[in-house]
């Protein structure tokens, strides 16, 4: 025998087709389970078909049901098959005898990876073309088959495909061990939003107005909860509408790179991490301090919240050197618990106190640019030329002005600066003196939040009559006729359609027909334009009002239509609505009467009489 | 040839290798040894292209073998833990080989099932460590390496297999050329079959030759002098190691036979006899030197 021969120099190739049929037969249970899942969907369809016939099926109606499955299911299920898929294929990296197997062989590493990428894919995708092509087959022969459509969906499912397959990749090129592949894909997928609220809700333990409501700022980085944001079906004017496919476009170019990425990684990384949680030096002290921060944030609030919180707190919001002390001590045991997992032993504490120094003067570092607010979260006031819109609400008044209404939104900044200035002195009092909670919500030009503040306000009579303060200007904002009638009215073309008033004492409610419910509606405006809405006195005294009127109007543009409403307390001020409601019939004298008994005084008889 | 050029590899805090050279001349059978934690293992993982080597290099033919798909097809390897697919049969593993080493024997495949007696269909996870011992060299052998590398190759199987294995290696060596590096403790085994020896201690090559020179170069003499009092012996004698029985003295010399029989006869003893070392006593006095825990307990 030659050696000549046998071992001729051969020409480079990119994939090796005897790896490839050995991960499609090693795995065909996988991806063979899943196609046979996937076909219960066509042979439901046949069922159907067969049943009722396809009569009330057409090209529109098969389209928009593929655009469904694209844009609300395909997502989730790529999100948990693919990484089913990848820990399949890349498993081999996370057992020494097999790296050795698999690395020993007479392929290079290029060959190696574009092999058992393309297996992955093969198997993520076996089902999905299994599924749309038997389907397409069905809708084919009932003769309502869209091939636009089924082409677009098939494009994007392999964009989703992609974009997870990605990042599972990315997450077994990091690591060698089996356990940790899927704990890095969750963590990569929804790290940042995880971190918003994680940080929201630690801010909002010790900042003022400053709430944990989710605002999505970062979900731009978690692909599953972006695609389910922003990808959307419907059908109009006798067609489906998929919007939102550039977004998958987009993750899908991500997940390519990512693919890239991870080629590149795997060149780099060497045999012997097989086992190893991460498998770059560089990455050990990302690993150990970042599960001391993740400790940190979770376990650290959670025992603030058990031990100080309930036990010693004083005040609405935490205490900096407790908070600390919870954060900095959980924060430790996540950085020896990571270090256990890194060295596989559980003797760590040698040599760890620069380590433990770190976390500690870290997690200190952090709390305290929460607490003290180094990022301005507490004093942020969003600039009048970026509001499009803003929505206040105050003890039942809720206020909206658009850009348009310059003067209303100035008023609103203006209060909403007095109230970050006086954060301190809300601080101090809201656990005990708060009289009601004022909401503010600024969107911007897209319709989205662009700030939202929740404050427990105290509301002293002294710093009422005092220009500048927060309360003075809550009272001015709300006494504004302006506003008052922004309040109620209704938006041009409304058709009011009837009246009502709920008397919450007697639980009796009555309406009118929708001439007296118009002139009612004209009398409440009146009352707007007059100032006579409820201030904020009665908000502080806490006094509620008997009863409040409801106006119900529908707004036809021709294409759709929407229901208003005004739902307003009934208030003794109210004059011309008041006389509206006895003119309609709504009030009686009687009710009048109990209304002053309740609340001890004539203020609602003197209107009547 | 298999040439490797002052090889260097840490583990985290260990020093693996520490700048090992290997020469592994074409058509040898080189036995590696070492004892545990010597890196003899290692040093076979660089040359099967498992490793990347943090210094030096690994040469096979002249080419750098990590990344190296022509050079690599030369070589097969049996390493200490054979990995085999969980549900893989034999018959499925040799699918999977024959699609990668380009000189895959089918023909012998099939005459190798009267050798190792194993069933072709069952499931390699289910045989005992011996059988999937047999099967991993049935496998390895139909590869038709140009360069056979073995990491403890014959543990686990019994001592008629043994044998059978050795010839059957033996027989590649002679008719086709066959390099065979391999690396075991038996060393009464590699004693037999071996041509070339490389000791290995904490990551360095102590000392490679020809098994031939390597007992040249060392030698036991038993002497028996003429009083109980020990002449002093030549001050320049290479002395390794020294014991005795009553007045029957054994000497572990470095040098050869002759040479160093001459320059003991000048101290005239009442009788001398020179002996040859066993690879097993050279590898234990070799490594006397290098502080391995070998005490005189051993001797």
């Amino acid at each position: 025998m030659s050696w000549e021969v046998s071992t001729m120099p051969s020409k480079r190739s990119f994939c090796n087709l005897t790896l490839l049929r050995k991960n499609l037969a090693r795995f065909w249970p996988l991806w063979g389970g899943a196609a046979l899942a996937g076909a219960l969907l066509p042979l439901w369809l046949l069922l159907n078909l067969s049943k009722y016939g396809a009569g009330h099926v057409d090209g529109v109606e098969f389209a928009h049901a593929l655009y469904t499955v694209a844009v609300r299911v395909a997502p989730a299920v790529c999100f948990v098959y693919a990484i089913l898929c990848a820990m399949m294929v890349w498993s081999y990296l996370f057992s020494p005898r097999a790296v050795g197997l698999m690395h020993a062989l007479p392929i290079d590493r290029t060959c190696l990876f574009l092999t058992n990428a393309l297996s992955g894919l093969a198997m993520l995708l076996i089902p999905y073309a299994t599924t749309g092509t038997l389907v397409c087959l069905i809708a084919l022969c009932w003769g309502f088959l869209h091939i636009g459509a089924a082409l677009e969906t098939a494009a994007l499912i392999i964009l989703i495909s992609l974009i997870f397959f990605g990042m599972a990749t990315f997450c077994a090129m990091i690591t060698g061990n089996a356990f940790a592949m899927p704990a890095f894909y969750l963590l990569l997928n929804f790290l940042f939003p995880a971190l918003e609220m994680l940080v929201g809700s630690i801010s909002q333990l010790f900042l003022v107005g400053v709430t944990s409501q989710y605002m999505g700022t970062l979900e731009c980085l978690s692909p599953l909860l972006m695609l389910y944001s922003g990808m959307d079906t419907y059908v109009e004017d006798g067609a489906a509408v998929l919007l939102g496919a550039p977004v998958a476009a987009a993750y899908g170019l991500v997940g390519i790179a990512l693919l890239a990425a991870s080629f590149v990684i795997y060149r780099l990384r060497r045999s012997e991490c097989a086992g190893d949680v991460v498998a770059f030096r560089w990455l050990r002290p990302v690993f150990r301090y970042g599960v001391a921060l993740a400790f940190a944030l979770t376990l650290g609030w959670f025992l603030y919240e058990i031990i100080w919180d309930s036990l010693f707190q004083r005040g609405s919001y935490a205490d900096f050197v407790p908070m600390a002390v919870c954060m900095a001590f959980t924060g430790v045991i996540g950085y020896y618990v990571a270090s256990m997992l890194l060295e596989k032993s559980l003797r760590v504490f040698r040599r760890s106190w620069p380590g433990v120094l770190t976390v500690c003067a870290g997690v200190v570092i952090l709390c305290g640019c929460m607490r003290f607010d180094v990022l301005g979260m507490e004093s942020r006031v969003p600039r009048q030329e970026d509001v499009a819109q803003v929505t206040v609400s105050y003890g039942g008044r809720d206020i909206t002005a658009d850009a348009g209404d310059a003067g209303i939104v100035s008023k609103v900044l203006a209060l909403h600066k007095a109230v970050a200035s006086d954060a301190d002195y809300i601080r101090d009092r809201e656990r005990y003196e708060a009289n009601g909670y004022l909401h503010l919500r600024y969107y911007d030009s897209d319709g989205d939040t662009l700030l939202y503040r929740s404050y427990r306000l105290p509301v002293s009579e002294e710093r009422m009559e005092t220009p500048g303060t927060y309360e003075y200007l809550l009272r001015q904002l709300l006494l504004d006729p302006q506003v008052m009638l922004s309040q109620v009215e209704l938006p041009r073309g409304s058709q009011i359609l009837e009246a009502s008033v709920d008397d919450y004492g007697t639980g009796s409610y009555a309406n009118c027909s929708e001439q007296e419910a118009q002139a009612i509606y004209q009398a409440i405006l009146q009352d707007a334009g007059e100032g006579n809405l409820y201030g904020i006195e009665t908000i502080r005294s806490g006094q509620g009002y008997p009863a409040a009127v409801h106006i119900r109007a529908i707004v036809d543009d021709g294409y759709d239509v929407d229901n208003q409403s005004i739902y307003l307390e009934l208030a003794p001020t109210m004059t011309h609505t008041m006389d509206a409601l006895l003119d309609a019939g709504l009030l009686s004298a009687e009710a009048v009467a109990a209304w002053d008994r309740e609340l001890g005084g004539t203020a609602y008889g003197t209107v009547s009489a | 040839m298999i040439e490797v050029q002052a090889l260097c590899k840490r583990f985290g805090g260990t020093q693996a290798l520490d700048g090992a050279s290997v020469t592994v001349p074409e058509g040898s059978v080189y036995g590696l040894v070492g004892p545990n934690g010597a890196g003899k293992s290692t040093l076979i993982r660089h040359i099967t292209g498992v490793y990347r080597a943090d210094r030096g290099q690994v040469l096979v033919e002249g080419e750098n073998v990590y990344e190296n798909p022509e050079k690599k097809a030369l070589v097969a390897a049996i390493p200490d833990e054979w990995f085999y697919f969980p549900s893989a049969t034999v018959r499925d593993m040799m699918r999977f080989y024959r699609g990668f080493y380009p000189a895959f024997d089918r023909d012998r495949y099939e005459r190798f099932k009267e050798v190792f007696d194993i069933p072709e269909k069952a499931v390699i996870r289910r045989l005992s460590k011996g059988m999937q011992k047999q099967a991993a060299f049935w496998l390895t052998m139909c590869c038709r390496p140009k360069y056979l590398v073995l990491d403890e190759p014959v543990d686990g199987l019994d001592p008629v297999m043994r044998r059978q294995v050795w010839s059957l290696m033996m027989s590649d060596v002679a008719e086709y050329g066959t390099t065979v590096l391999v690396s075991s403790h038996n060393l009464r085994e590699l004693e037999d079959v071996c041509d070339h020896v490389g000791i290995m201690s904490r990551g360095k090559v102590l000392l490679e030759r020809s098994l031939s020179d390597l007992q040249e170069n060392i030698v036991k003499l038993q002497v028996v002098w003429p009083s109980a009092e020990v002449p002093v012996l030549p001050a320049d004698l290479p002395l390794l190691h020294t014991s005795h029985v009553g007045r029957v003295y054994t000497y572990i010399v470095r040098g050869s036979a002759g040479a160093v029989s001459r320059r003991m006869e000048e101290c005239r003893p009442l009788m001398l006899e020179a002996l040859p070392l066993s690879l097993e006593e050279i590898f234990i006095y070799e490594l006397g030197g290098e502080h391995y825990a070998v005490k005189e307990i051993v001797l």
